[in-house]
C-alpha cells in the first residue's frame, strides 16, 4: 500500500509519541505560527473518502501527515454535507487509535460471562475455529443452526451476513435494527410511492429533493424523527436551510429537541400513539376535503371497489365480477359515474383519460360471477369509515396534545403546496411500525405530495458515473452500489449449484407470521431468542455476530444471556471488544475502523469508497473474514464453501488484497491514481437536480402508449393488468400476508394484514399502570450512533452518563431535582438478577418534555471492561436501557416489530453508580495511542 | 486595523457540539478544558410554548481586553498584524490573573504546561493570503459560524451580521466591549444571555 511509513520516518514518529499527550500536540501550539518538529521532513497527504460514524457517510478529507491520521475536515463538493463534519465524524482519529482497539485475533481463556481474559492466536486458527464449528453443526443437526448477526452501528455492509448466509445455505440473520429501524418505513412506502420516489425518512440519508436548493418547500413534517440529532451535517443543516428560506416546520415528537424549539408547531405526542395522531390527521383532512381531489381520483386506487366478502378487505378482482374481459390479465374494477357501470380498471393514456370518472367514494351494487349481488364500498369510502372516529377531540385525549395545536399543524400540512412528513426509527421501535408508514404514505398521497419539486416523495435518478470500476468476478461492478441486498439471491450464478432451498427460505424463524421480513431477509429477533430457549422449531448453535454490542441494542437484553449459554459457538467481530464480546464470544476478529476499510460508498452526486487512511495491527475489512471462512469451508470440504470460493467465485468469497484492490480501481487508472480521485463527483449538485424529472417520472409515456404510472410495487403479484395507481389502500398487504414476498407460495400468516393503518392503546399503558406510571421514548444524541462512541474520551466528555428527561411536576412528586442520579425501572426488573434494582441515569428536569412522560438514550460503560469478570458485567448492567424494554408481544403484524418505545416505567432518587467514569479526565486512558500502518492482515 | 472575531447565529444553531470537538481535536486540548463551548438556554416558557438557545462561547476578542490588561508579563497580547487576542506560552508565568479578569471564563488551564491556553481563531494556520476559517466553523454543521473581519463590511462575518441587523447580541458587556457577535431573532428565542 502507499501510505506504508518508511523505516526512518517511523523511528521519528515514535520519538515524537512519547513526548506527546494527545494527538494533534506536536502540530499545534497555542503561540502563532510556532516552527513544527520536523516540518521540513513531514510528508502530508490529504485524502478523501467517506465518514462511516453514522449512515450517512459525508465525504470527508483526512489529513495524513508521517503515515498517520491527524485531521478530518468535510468535503465542499458534496451537495448534501456542503464540506460540515459532525461530532460523530470529527471523533474518527480517536476511534482509530484508541488503545483498546481489538488489534489480533484472540481467544477466550476461561468462562463465558465470567473471566475477561482473552489469548492472541493467528487469523487461520480463529477462522478454522469458526468453520469447524459450522461442520460440526452441520454434520450433527444440520445448515440452520446457523445464526448470523449484524448492525448500522460500524458495520457499513448491510449486504454481508445476507451474503453470507446464503451461499452457506440456511439459518437465520438478524440486526437489533431492521424491524425496529428503517425496514417497515422503507418495506410500506416502497409500495405506496410505487417504488420509484425515495422513501421519506431524512435521518436515513434520504429526502434529497430537500437539498435542491431551487426548490420551494412549504411545510415539512419532523414526525419521530431528529435531523439534528441523527445526521447534524446533512439533515440537520438542510433543515436549518429549509426554515431559513421560509418552509414552516411541524414536529411531532415528546422531546422538545433543537428543530422543536425551531418549528412553527410542536406536538409533544405520548409515546406509542403516533397512529393516533395519523388517524386524527387521516380524518380531519378527508372530512374537510383538504385532500388534492384530482390527483386521488386520477392516480390513486381510491376508487377500486372493496370485496364485501373478503375477511380483510381485499379489493374485488376483475374476474371475481360478472361480465368482465380479463384478456389483458387480472385487474380490479370501479364504478364508472361517467357510464354509471362497474367497469375494469385500465392504464391511463392521453386517449383515455378524459372517459375516466371513477366515484371515489359510496358503495355501488356489483353481480359477481356466480350471479350473485353485492354492495362495494370503493376504497375511499372503506378507508373514510376505518378512520371517522378520529375526530380531533379523541385524537388530542388519546396523544395528550392540545387540540387546537393539532388543528393548526393538519391545516398548515394540507394547504402547503409543496412539501412532506419524514418518519424516523420511533415509530419503527413500537409495534405499529408498517401502520406509521402507511399513515404517512397516506397523509403524502392524499395531498399529492409526490414527483413534485419541494416533495422529498420524489425520483431521483442515478447520474452517470464519472467514473467505473474494474471489478472482476469475484467483486462485480453491482457489487459496488449499494441497497442490491433486497434482491440478492445465492442461487443466482454461473454454475447453477442449489446453495439455498425454498425450505431453507420458509424456515426463517418468524418468516410466516412477518412475511414483511423477506424484504431484508432477516428474521424475527424473539422467535429466534425462542428457539435458542426451547429448541422450537430447531435450535440455533453457531453465532457469528458482526457489530458492537448486542446487549446494549436488543429489547430486554438480560433475557439474552442464558441463551447465549445455549449456544455452541459464538464469534464476535468488531473495532474493539464490548459487553457482547465478554458475555459471548468464544473468539474475537479485529475489524478495520472507517478510516481503514476499502468499500464503495455513495451519497448525493458524491461516489467513490471508503479509503484506507491506514491500517494497523492486524486488522481485516469485515468482507475478508466472511470470505475467509467460506473458503476454509471449501478447504474442509464442505460443498457450498467449495462452490461459492472456488467455482462461482461469489463477491462474498472476497479474501485477496490485492485482487479486491484491482477490482475497486477506476479502469484505465492505477489504484494511486483511483485514490488520489477518491471520491469522485458524477456531475455538480446542480447537474444532479437538473435532472429531476418531477411528474414527467409517472406522465412519460410507456412503450405501449400508456402513460409510466405508478406500479414499481405497488401491485400484488396476481395483478397482471395494472392499472399503474399509487395504492392508497394497501391491499397488496393482505396479498403478501397471504402468499409471501417470494418467487414460490408461502403459507399464509395466521392472520390477514391489513390494507388501511389503525390504532391500539400501548399493551404498557399509563392509562392503567400506577405502578409504572411514566411512559419511556428513547432518540438519538447528535455524538453517538447506535451503541458506538461510548469509548471516545471527547464525547463522554460531552456526555458521560445518560440523562433522564423528566418534567417538573413528575420530578417533584419524586423529590428529583435537576442534575440528581435517578434509578429507572420497568416491569422487566421484577424478577430479572442483572437490574432487579433497574438502571441509572442523571435527571435532567425540563418543561422540554411531553408531561407524563421521560426520555432516556441508549447506554453503556466501557469503562467497565477495563476489570476482570463480575465487574465487566456493569458494562451493560449500569445505565442500559434496552434492559427495560419489551421484547414480549405484541408485534408488528406484518414486520414483527417489538418495544422499544412507548412502554411504562418508574423512576426514583438515586445515587452515583459506583466504578463509572464520570469526570472529563476520568476518560485520559482512553486518549489516542497512534501507531503506524502495518497493511492489516490481508 | 483589523478586527477579527467569530459571529455565530443562533437562529442556526442546532446544538451538535461539534464545534467543540472541531476545536479540542485541532488543538489538542485536554479533556476538562474546553476553548469553545456550547450552553443551553432554556427551554423557558409555559408548556407546550416553549423557547430555547444554544449558546457557543468562546474568547470574544473584546476591544479593550481585559486579559491584556492584567497580563504582568505580556503573554496575553494582541496580533499586531491581525489584532487577534492571543497567548505567548512562552511568556506565560501561570498567574492566572488573565483567567480571572475574563468576564466570560473563557481561559483555561493548561495543567501539563502549566500556562494559560485560549481560543486563538485557529490563527496559527493562517497564511500570506490571508485568514483560514477555523475549524469550528467549517465543520459547523448548521452553517452557523462566520469568521471575518468586523471592519470590513465584505468578510463573511459582517454580511451576517448586514443581513439580521434586528437580531444582533453581544454578552454583557463591562467596558470590555466584545467584537463576537450572536444573531438571535425575536421570533424563535428572547435574547438572555445579555446581563
Amino acid at each position: 500500500m502507499s501510505n506504508v511509513v518508511t523505516r526512518r520516518s517511523f523511528l521519528k514518529l515514535s520519538a515524537a509519541a512519547g513526548a506527546a499527550t494527545a494527538l494533534g500536540t506536536t502540530a499545534v501550539t497555542n503561540l502563532v505560527q510556532s516552527s513544527k518538529a520536523y516540518a521540513e521532513e513531514d510528508t502530508v497527504e490529504v485524502m478523501g473518502t467517506f465518514c462511516r460514524a453514522c449512515v450517512l457517510a459525508c465525504p470527508v478529507k483526512v489529513t495524513i501527515r508521517n503515515g498517520r491520521a491527524t485531521r478530518i475536515e468535510g468535503d465542499s463538493r458534496s451537495g448534501l454535507s456542503l464540506g460540515r463534519v459532525c461530532p460523530k465524524g470529527l471523533s474518527g482519529i480517536q476511534a482509530l487509535y484508541h488503545p483498546n482497539r481489538t488489534k489480533y485475533p484472540m481467544k477466550r481463556v476461561g468462562e463465558r460471562g465470567v473471566d475477561n481474559k482473552w489469548e492472541r492466536i493467528t487469523w487461520d486458527e480463529g477462522i478454522t475455529m469458526v468453520a469447524e464449528a459450522l461442520i460440526e453443526m452441520r454434520d450433527k443437526t444440520g445448515r440452520n443452526g446457523l445464526l448470523v448477526t449484524s448492525g448500522g452501528g460500524g458495520n457499513p455492509s448491510f449486504i454481508d451476513p445476507a451474503g453470507f448466509r446464503g451461499y452457506w445455505g440456511a439459518g437465520n440473520i438478524f440486526e437489533p435494527g431492521c424491524a425496529q429501524c428503517a425496514m417497515p418505513r422503507d418495506f410500506v412506502q416502497n409500495m405506496m410511492y410505487g417504488g420509484g420516489p425515495e422513501f421519506t425518512s431524512i435521518a436515513d440519508g434520504q429526502c434529497t429533493e430537500y437539498y435542491n436548493p431551487t426548490i420551494s418547500a412549504e411545510c415539512f413534517v419532523i414526525w419521530g424523527t431528529g435531523p439534528a440529532q441523527s445526521g447534524p451535517a446533512q439533515a440537520g443543516r438542510v433543515t436549518v436551510e429549509l426554515r431559513e428560506h421560509g418552509c414552516k416546520t411541524i414536529v411531532v415528537d415528546p422531546r422538545f429537541t433543537a428543530d422543536a424549539a425551531r418549528a412553527d408547531v410542536w406536538l409533544p405526542i405520548r409515546p406509542g400513539t403516533d397512529l393516533a395522531m395519523m388517524l386524527g390527521w387521516l380524518n380531519y383532512i378527508l372530512e374537510n376535503d383538504l385532500y388534492d381531489e384530482e390527483f386521488v381520483t386520477k392516480w390513486t386506487n381510491f376508487p377500486f371497489l372493496v370485496n364485501p366478502n373478503d375477511p380483510a378487505g381485499a379489493l374485488l378482482r376483475a374476474s371475481e365480477v360478472a361480465g368482465m374481459d380479463t384478456a389483458k390479465g387480472e385487474g380490479y374494477v370501479y364504478f364508472d359515474e361517467g357510464t354509471n357501470k362497474v367497469t375494469k380498471t385500465y392504464a391511463l393514456s392521453p386517449e383515455n383519460e378524459s372517459g375516466y370518472k371513477p366515484a371515489l367514494f359510496g358503495e355501488y351494487e356489483v353481480t359477481l360471477a356466480d350471479g350473485s349481488k353485492v354492495k362495494c364500498k370503493t376504497a375511499g369510502q372503506a378507508y373514510r369509515e376505518s378512520v371517522a372516529e378520529w375526530t380531533l377531540e379523541k385524537t388530542a385525549e388519546t396523544c395528550w396534545v392540545d387540540q387546537n395545536d393539532i388543528k393548526t399543524a393538519i391545516e398548515m400540512y394540507a394547504s402547503a403546496n409543496a412539501g412532506g412528513i419524514s418518519l424516523g426509527v420511533a415509530t419503527d421501535q413500537h409495534p405499529q411500525s408498517t401502520q406509521a408508514g402507511m399513515g404517512v404514505g397516506a397523509l403524502t398521497v392524499l395531498m399529492g405530495n409526490i414527483e413534485k419539486p419541494g416533495c422529498p416523495a420524489t425520483s431521483r435518478p442515478q447520474a452517470p458515473l464519472a467514473y467505473m470500476w474494474n471489478g472482476t468476478k469475484r467483486a462485480k461492478f453491482w457489487d459496488f452500489t449499494p441497497q442490491h441486498f433486497m434482491d440478492f439471491d445465492p442461487n443466482d450464478n454461473e454454475s447453477g449449484y442449489v446453495y439455498q432451498t425454498e425450505q431453507a427460505i420458509t424456515e426463517r424463524l418468524g418468516y410466516i407470521e412477518h412475511k414483511g421480513f423477506g424484504y431484508w431477509q432477516h428474521s424475527h429477533i424473539p422467535t429466534v431468542h425462542n428457539a435458542i430457549m426451547t429448541g422450537e422449531p430447531y435450535k440455533p448453535h453457531v453465532w457469528l455476530e458482526r457489530s458492537g454490542n448486542k446487549l446494549v441494542t436488543l429489547a430486554d437484553s438480560s433475557s439474552w444471556i442464558d441463551a447465549i449459554h445455549k449456544m455452541d459457538f459464538i464469534s464476535h467481530s468488531y473495532m474493539y471488544h464490548t459487553s457482547f464480546t465478554f458475555e459471548a464470544a468464544d473468539v474475537m476478529f479485529p475489524i478495520t475502523e472507517w478510516l481503514e476499510s476499502l468499500y464503495s460508498q455513495f451519497g448525493g452526486n458524491m461516489m467513490g469508497m471508503y479509503m484506507p487512511a491506514t491500517i494497523l495491527f492486524e486488522h481485516a475489512d469485515d468482507r475478508f473474514t466472511w470470505g475467509t471462512i467460506l473458503k476454509k469451508l471449501g478447504d474442509l470440504g464442505d460443498p457450498n464453501g467449495y462452490n461459492a470460493y472456488y467455482v462461482d467465485k461469489s463477491h462474498y468469497a472476497q479474501c485477496d488484497w490485492e485482487e479486491y484492490k484491482e477490482a475497486l480501481t477506476i479502469i484505465g487508472k492505477t489504484f494511486e491514481e483511483t485514490r488520489e480521485l477518491n471520491p469522485w463527483a458524477n456531475g455538480t449538485p446542480e447537474e444532479v437536480w437538473a435532472a429531476t424529472p418531477y411528474e414527467q417520472a409517472y406522465l412519460a409515456p410507456a412503450e405501449d402508449g400508456t402513460y409510466t404510472g405508478f406500479y414499481l410495487r405497488t401491485d400484488p403479484a396476481d395483478i397482471t393488468d395494472s392499472p399503474k395507481k399509487l395504492p392508497l389502500y394497501l391491499d397488496k398487504m393482505i396479498y403478501i400476508g397471504r402468499h409471501g414476498l417470494e418467487k414460490f407460495e408461502m403459507p399464509p400468516a395466521s392472520e390477514d394484514y391489513s390494507p388501511v393503518p389503525y390504532y391500539w392503546e400501548p399493551s404498557e399503558s399509563p392509562l392503567e399502570d400506577s405502578d409504572y406510571p411514566l411512559v419511556m421514548t428513547e432518540g438519538r444524541l447528535p455524538f453517538i450512533f447506535h451503541s458506538t462512541l461510548r469509548n471516545i474520551p471527547y464525547i463522554r466528555e460531552i456526555y458521560p452518563a445518560p440523562e433522564l428527561w423528566i418534567d417538573p411536576e413528575a420530578a417533584a412528586e419524586r423529590g428529583i431535582e435537576n442534575g440528581d442520579w435517578v434509578r429507572v425501572k420497568s416491569r422487566r426488573c421484577e424478577g430479572n438478577k442483572f437490574v432487579p434494582d433497574g438502571i441509572n441515569a442523571v435527571a435532567y428536569v425540563t418543561e422540554g418534555i411531553a408531561h407524563g412522560t421521560v426520555y432516556m438514550e441508549r447506554f453503556w460503560n466501557p469503562e467497565f471492561l477495563e476489570t476482570d469478570g463480575e465487574d465487566a458485567r456493569k458494562s451493560w448492567t449500569t445505565m442500559n436501557l434496552n434492559t427495560l424494554t419489551k421484547k414480549e408481544p405484541p408485534y408488528n403484524p406484518e414486520c414483527g416489530s417489538y418495544t422499544l418505545r412507548g412502554f411504562t416505567v418508574q423512576v426514583e432518587k438515586g445515587e452515583r453508580p459506583e466504578g463509572i467514569w464520570y469526570e472529563p479526565e476520568d476518560f485520559q486512558p482512553w486518549m489516542p495511542q497512534p501507531s503506524d500502518n502495518t497493511g492489516g492482515v490481508y | 486595523m483589523s478586527r477579527y472575531a467569530l459571529v455565530v447565529d443562533l437562529d442556526r444553531c442546532i446544538g451538535c457540539q461539534g464545534c467543540e470537538i472541531a476545536c479540542k481535536s485541532e488543538n489538542g486540548v485536554a479533556l476538562g478544558e474546553k476553548w469553545s463551548k456550547v450552553f443551553k438556554v432554556g427551554p423557558t416558557g409555559t408548556y407546550p410554548k416553549l423557547e430555547q438557545y444554544y449558546l457557543p462561547v468562546m474568547c470574544q476578542q473584546c476591544k479593550d481586553a481585559p486579559c491584556v490588561h492584567v497580563c504582568p508579563t505580556g503573554a496575553s497580547y494582541r496580533d499586531p498584524n491581525t489584532d487577534v487576542v492571543l497567548v505567548d506560552k512562552e511568556k506565560c508565568i501561570g498567574c492566572k490573573y488573565c483567567m480571572m479578569a475574563c468576564p466570560y471564563d473563557v481561559r483555561n488551564w493548561n495543567r501539563e504546561e502549566r500556562v494559560v491556553e485560549k481560543c486563538t481563531l485557529c490563527s496559527q494556520r493562517w497564511t500570506e493570503d490571508g485568514p483560514v476559517e477555523p475549524l469550528c466553523v467549517s465543520a459547523c454543521c448548521a452553517s452557523a459560524r462566520y469568521l471575518g473581519d468586523l471592519d470590513d463590511p465584505n468578510s463573511a462575518a459582517s454580511q451576517a451580521l448586514a443581513a439580521k441587523p434586528d437580531a444582533v447580541r453581544h454578552l454583557k458587556d463591562v467596558g470590555n466591549d466584545p467584537s463576537t457577535a450572536y444573531l438571535l431573532s425575536e421570533k424563535y428565542a428572547t435574547w438572555k444571555s445579555g446581563e
